[in-house]
């Protein structure tokens, strides 16, 4: 077993058609896709099924990668333009008069009294997220759960610097809006 | 004090709270905020937010059996890479395609009308958006597809209903893409301050879609609804 082989060497297998090196990249990163993309959809099912299909389309455009960037940071941004369109056209969706929107307006049960109070701070956490527009929603996420660099993080969501330190101060500001609230 | 060093100290205030900001940086933050009251109650207002509520989220557990995803990945690359042989017509991802060309298309074309109309000194004209650049990256993704594209898309009096036509020749761009292109006209056409300060949510999905015919509505839905690339 080479346990040694470099995320380097795993790519270059996995473009080759080794489907072993791939599946390796796909153990390394899963857990990290997962949540970027949990923390803006909110929904379980949802990011399942979006982290899956990202690993898909990384595989099919492995030779896409140019390597100009880490992996990782390449990985984040196919999540992050698949996730900003499938929010798109949800959102899209619940305003089309011919779409069923049964599960547009969700009912929260209030839950039992035993539940823990950080479980209820987490879903009032959790709904102030999906109330910041996409863009907003990425940025938040990627500043303050995955703790990466503005530049990182304009890589990924393709945009300049710029505006992105103002863009996750309107995000702070608007979930502090919403917890204080509904708090 | 200066509206300008407020301004840039409040951007920094959610990573100076979540102890993010180097100790220079940190260091100028204290002294502002015990200069400057309403820099100081901005901070005070935060401080719950990003030192108490906020870090009990960032604990999440998921029950996943990452077993089962690996081998799911492996299933969809197998079963997309025997689709992908298929190429024209009925390619399976091809109504996701055309749904978001004519979504991102729209979302584009749409922008001509607020600005054009509320700021004269700045009227965006379509070959603002579609300039050479972006009918070169457009054309290297498609291919021959796209070579048609210039003459018809800078035409800015072009209705959303004629945009279909143009989302039928793309047949081979990845969504992702063309969003990333739409994403960079749409932000390239507002300015980056502007862009900001509307959050960046410049797909405003409600203002969209209250200016479009019912026909159009018809066929947007009907293109999302016979995309079955996310859905199954
Ligand atoms: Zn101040």
């Amino acid at each position: 077993m080479k346990q040694e082989q470099s995320e380097e060497d795993l790519v270059a297998a996995s473009r080759n058609g080794d489907r072993a090196a791939f599946s390796r990249l796909v153990r390394m990163h899963q857990e990290r896709v997962y949540w970027v993309v949990r923390r803006m959809v909110g929904d379980h099912d949802d990011a399942l099924d979006l982290a899956q299909e990202v690993f898909i389309r990384a595989y099919e455009k492995l030779d896409r990668f140019r390597g100009d960037a880490r992996f990782f940071t390449w990985l984040y941004r196919i999540a992050m333009n698949m996730t900003l369109n499938h929010l798109r056209r949800a959102k899209l969706r619940s305003f089309l008069p011919l779409a069923d929107h049964g599960d547009a307006v969700e009912e929260h049960d209030p839950g039992p009294a035993e539940q823990l109070e950080s479980e209820q701070l987490r879903e009032l956490i959790t709904d102030a997220i999906e109330t910041l527009p996409e863009k907003q929603r990425a940025v938040f996420v990627l500043r303050y759960f995955e703790e990466l660099p503005y530049e990182e993080i304009s890589t990924i969501l393709h945009t300049s610097t710029g505006g992105l330190k103002a863009n996750y101060h309107h995000a702070v500001r608007k979930i502090e809006h919403h917890v204080k609230a509904h708090l | 004090m200066s509206k300008h060093i407020c301004n840039n100290i409040r951007q920094q205030l959610p990573d100076y709270l979540d102890g993010k900001l180097g100790e220079r940086e940190a260091e100028r933050m204290r002294t502002h905020l015990t200069d400057c009251a309403s820099c100081c109650a901005e901070a005070a207002r935060l401080r719950p937010l990003m030192q108490d509520l906020l870090p009990a989220a960032r604990e999440g557990s998921a029950d996943v059996d990452w077993g089962r995803f690996l081998a799911d990945v492996n299933e969809g690359i197998d079963a997309r890479g025997t689709q992908k042989k298929s190429a024209f017509g009925v390619h399976p991802g091809f109504a996701l395609v055309a749904a978001t060309v004519v979504f991102a298309l729209i979302a584009v074309w749409m922008l001509l009308r607020p600005f054009s109309g509320n700021n004269a000194s700045d009227p965006l004209l379509a070959e603002d958006l579609f300039d050479a650049r972006e009918i070169e990256t457009l054309t290297s993704l498609t291919g021959d597809a796209a070579t048609d594209l210039p003459g018809s898309v800078t035409d800015a009096s072009l209705p959303p209903s004629s945009l279909t036509v143009i989302s039928e020749e793309i047949t081979d761009v990845a969504d992702d893409e063309l969003l990333e292109i739409a994403d960079a006209q749409i932000v390239d056409a507002l300015g980056e301050d502007e862009a900001v300060t509307a959050g960046m949510d410049y797909l405003s999905d409600a203002q969209l879609l209250e200016s479009l015919s019912e026909d159009d509505v018809t066929l947007i839905a009907s293109l999302l609804e016979s995309e079955n690339f996310m859905t199954e």
